[in-house]
């Protein structure tokens, strides 16, 4: 248990300094502290407005008491408030989560299951046909950027054959029920087959090369001695030594779900977090982007600690020294 | 040659070893026998000054080499020399041989850069190697010629004791003769002595002079 | 209850005609030949001891006959049989851990560090068709089989928890998981003493009292427990033949250096004698070479036994 509570404790932590630093920061740099607060710059203020927001956000207090409405704004779940978009952040941010989710957290879950089975069988059949062609391709589709995929997809199935739309998530008159759901998922099919193609190279890689170095293993070899199939090598004898790393891989990429993949909603014109985010930062909108730097913080060091967990829960060795 | 006396060692609360004492006389197979995991390979980590005792002390030739208030003395303690069970433990499984032997020459300045390649030689003639082996990694080498190249760089040091770690038990019959022939020639010929550490009862029966069995935390001198 | 044991076949008991022809690596830049005209049949019941030096391709054949032998080197011209079909690459598959079962050499190291003993016991006997509501107590009884007097708070434990000896009889009670008619071992009396050498030896028997054993190991106490020894030199056959003739009057020179090897007999060394390498493959320490033996060899035959060799003792 020792274990455990020391890395809760470290996440913790990380956690609070973001949130203080995330405090801090636009109170500290030079300037006006209402314009890294709201975006408008003070020449742009009449007075009557300069007093409204001072007031707004309790400038005039004192830090302690500032810091007490910032942590209240957090808590409640407000997270601030935008005024370029006369909006509550947390509400903003919700609108486009569920958008931003549907592309990225398909993707995540193709991408894994690929890169784990096709990885983890070059890995374990090492130097025959299979592996020699799948990883160079892997190597070569790796440094392709994602935004170049997206863009050969387009060309391809939008122009190229008119099969599938390039732009949102839904068309004008999407239908009802059954309808709906084929549209939605024609609009989905591109944007996730891109950000699937991007990220399953870099999971299959690891995979396949941790299989491989372990696959010389004399455990491995004496379970070929014993006339087990290759599936039950594979999956009962490799994988679980080789988790960890493609755990934590895992982990990580789950926390960046939430912030979506600027390029793709870019280029496929969705309105998800990304485009949020990208609004944000071009319209120094800070209370928004303060607001997602927030809750993507919170998504990361969430993952990061339940990835911790599950790397100690499999591993038998630590499991039982902690039941001792 | 070597008195160890009152040596104890304790690894955090467990005992290893408690009020040890044993000579190696020169030109003697001196063997330490016991089962397996039970502390002899910890008393040959002290010899080498590896590890430090919590009491006791170290007499090379009568003058104290070691003890539990004074530091290893590294420039005599380097004619103590050991041989591994492994044979490919000591080698480094990325270089070529022959840069393992002349980065220990060259570290610690035992021969002239142009006297190099001819030290090496010697070496290698002693253990019965041919110099081409230099050219090797460890992978392509078989164990038995492993160990001689463990040997032989124990013998760049001119060690007046080499200690034996259960260095034969990996290796077969006919090799294991050979090697223990070549320990013989190179160390007693020359006045040296050899601490032979073995859970084989035949092997330490039949080659040492002196027998100390290792039990209960203290060698006890055995009769033949 | 599961039938162990074939009765015998049509044609005789004969589980296993070997025939390595020749068996290559391919290195770097060259082929190394490993292993050249090793032949040999083993009997149901019977004790074979594979002898020689680390590099005499003992270990080779014992791979060839599993169909694991590394990417790099092949079998030529080479003929396996077992209970008189001929053994493939993907028929061994089949048939290990089935009907040929290995022993490997060291068991901790063999074992899956992540997986429980109870799993290893269950892999293979899934593969020979137990039902799921008898593994446990067949793989309890396997346990109790090999000596281990509480086998139930084994079955749980990680690999790590175990010492190497307890980890060695776990290898032997996956072996048993099995309908075993050849097992191989591989040297499996590393680092024990007379005494538990012959207790080894007792254990095989009562666990596979049927099967073709082969050992393959460099200790010449443990071939004396065998019937028969066939000695290797640079992978080829010096002497074969009842190891009660074989180990007490060697007629080949390397079995004859063997046997002076060990330390009863004096630890007698071979060093190498001749710079060439020859025919035979022990000419570079043989202490009564001559120049013939650089060209040929010659095949003696006497009875049941058979040796290689120039020199008539």
């Amino acid at each position: 248990m020792k274990q455990y509570s020391k890395n809760i404790l470290v996440a913790l932590v990380c956690f609070l300094i973001v949130i203080v630093l995330n405090f801090l920061l636009p109170r500290l740099l030079p300037g006006n502290p209402i314009a890294y607060l709201t975006g408008f710059s003070e020449e742009d203020m009449t007075v009557a407005q300069q007093e409204f927001y001072e007031n707004a956000l309790h400038l005039k207090e004192s830090g302690f008491v500032q810091f007490g409405f910032y942590l209240r704004s957090l808590l409640d779940g407000t997270l601030g408030y935008s005024y370029k978009k006369n909006a509550v952040v947390s509400a903003l941010i919700l609108e486009r989560l569920g958008i931003t989710l549907q592309i990225t957290l398909p993707s995540v879950l193709l991408s894994t299951v690929l890169g784990l089975v096709w990885g983890l069988h070059n890995g374990y059949q090492k130097d025959s046909l299979s592996d020699r062609l799948s990883t160079s391709a892997m190597i070569v589709v790796n440094t392709i950027p994602t935004f170049l995929i997206g863009l050969v997809l387009i060309i391809l199935f939008c122009f190229r054959v008119r099969w599938l739309p390039y732009t949102g998530l839904s068309s004008s008159h999407p239908g009802t029920g059954p309808a709906w759901l084929l549209d939605r998922l024609k609009h989905l099919f591109l944007p996730v087959l891109t950000l699937t193609i991007a990220t399953t190279p870099s999971r299959y890689l690891l995979m396949r090369n941790t299989a491989s170095r372990v696959a010389d293993e004399k455990y491995i070899l004496y379970a070929k001695e014993r006339g087990l199939s290759d599936h039950t090598i594979k999956y009962h004898y490799l994988l679980k030594n080789i988790a960890q790393p493609f755990i934590t891989m895992v982990g990580m990429s789950v926390s960046t779900c939430v912030g979506g993949s600027l390029i793709i909603e870019n280029i496929f014109s969705i309105n998800g977090m990304g485009k949020l985010l990208t609004d944000a930062v071009y319209t120094l909108d800070y209370p928004l982007m303060q607001g997602i730097l927030f809750v993507t913080t919170l998504i990361m060091v969430i993952s990061i600690v339940v990835t911790d967990f599950i790397c100690i829960a499999i591993d038998p060795k630590v499991r039982l020294r902690h039941e001792k | 040659m070597i008195r160890i006396e009152h040596l104890q060692k304790r690894f955090g609360g467990r005992l290893i070893f408690d009020d040890l004492n044993m000579e190696i006389a020169p030109g003697q197979i001196v063997g330490l026998y016991g089962a397996s995991g039970i502390g002899k390979s910890t008393l040959a980590k002290l010899l080498c000054g590896v590890l430090k005792p919590d009491s006791g002390s170290v007499y090379l030739d009568d003058r104290l080499l070691y003890s539990a208030d004074t530091p290893y003395d590294r420039k005599r303690g380097i004619q103590i020399q050991m041989v591994y069970q492994q044979p490919y433990s000591s080698l480094d499984g990325s270089q070529k041989l022959g840069n393992g032997f002349r980065e220990l020459i060259r570290y610690h300045a035992l021969a002239p850069r142009r006297e190099e390649t001819r030290r090496i030689n010697d070496t290698l003639a002693q253990v019965g190697l041919e110099p081409g082996i230099l050219e090797h990694l460890p992978h392509q080498i078989s164990g038995g010629e492993a160990q001689r190249v463990a040997i032989a760089r124990c013998l760049l040091f001119q060690p007046r004791l080499l200690i034996l770690d259960e260095a034969t038990s990996m290796l077969d019959v006919s090799t294991q003769a050979n090697v223990i022939a070549l320990v013989k020639r190179v160390m007693l010929d020359r006045g040296g002595s050899v601490l032979l550490i073995s859970h084989d009862r035949e092997l330490v029966n039949y080659l040492c002079h002196q027998i100390y069995l290792f039990d209960q935390f203290v060698a006890k001198e055995k009769e033949r | 209850m599961i039938e162990y044991f074939q009765k015998k076949r049509e044609g005789g008991t004969t589980v296993l005609n070997y025939d390595s022809g020749t068996i290559s690596a391919k290195l770097e830049q060259s082929e190394k030949e490993l292993v050249s005209g090793v032949r040999f049949s083993m009997e149901e019941g019977r004790s074979l001891a594979l002898i020689g030096e680390t590099g005499s391709g003992k270990t080779m054949i014992a791979r060839s006959i599993m169909g694991l032998l590394p990417g790099n080197v092949q079998m030529k011209d080479g003929k396996i049989l077992f209970c008189g079909d001929e053994l493939t690459g993907r028929s061994a598959r089949k048939l290990l851990g089935d009907r040929i079962v290995y022993i490997p050499q060291n068991g901790l190291e063999s074992l899956n560090p992540s997986r429980k003993i109870r799993h290893h016991l269950y892999d293979n006997l899934k593969k020979i068709g137990i039902p799921r509501a008898e593994l446990e107590q067949e793989a309890l009884s396997k346990l109790a089989l090999v000596g281990f007097p509480e086998p139930e708070k084994l079955l749980d434990k990680y690999p790590f928890q175990l010492s190497g000896g307890m980890a060695q009889r776990v290898t032997i009670a996956i072996s048993a998981c099995s309908r075993g008619a050849l097992m191989i071992a591989d040297e499996p009396t590393n680092g024990l003493d007379d005494g538990a050498k012959l207790k080894f030896m007792e254990l095989l028997q009562t666990v596979f009292p049927h099967a073709a054993k082969l050992m393959i190991t460099h200790d010449i106490t443990l071939a004396e427990l065998c019937d028969e020894t066939l000695v290797l030199c640079g992978g080829r056959m010096m002497e074969k033949g009842p190891s009660s003739q074989i180990l007490h009057a060697p007629r080949n020179q390397y079995t004859c250096a063997l046997i002076l090897s060990l330390i009863k007999n004096g630890m007698r060394e071979t060093p190498v004698l001749h710079s060439e390498t020859g025919e035979c493959p022990f000419f570079r320490r043989c202490q009564a070479a001559r120049p013939s033996c650089r060209v040929n060899v010659e095949h003696h035959q006497s009875g049941q036994r058979e040796w290689w060799c120039n020199h008539l003792i």
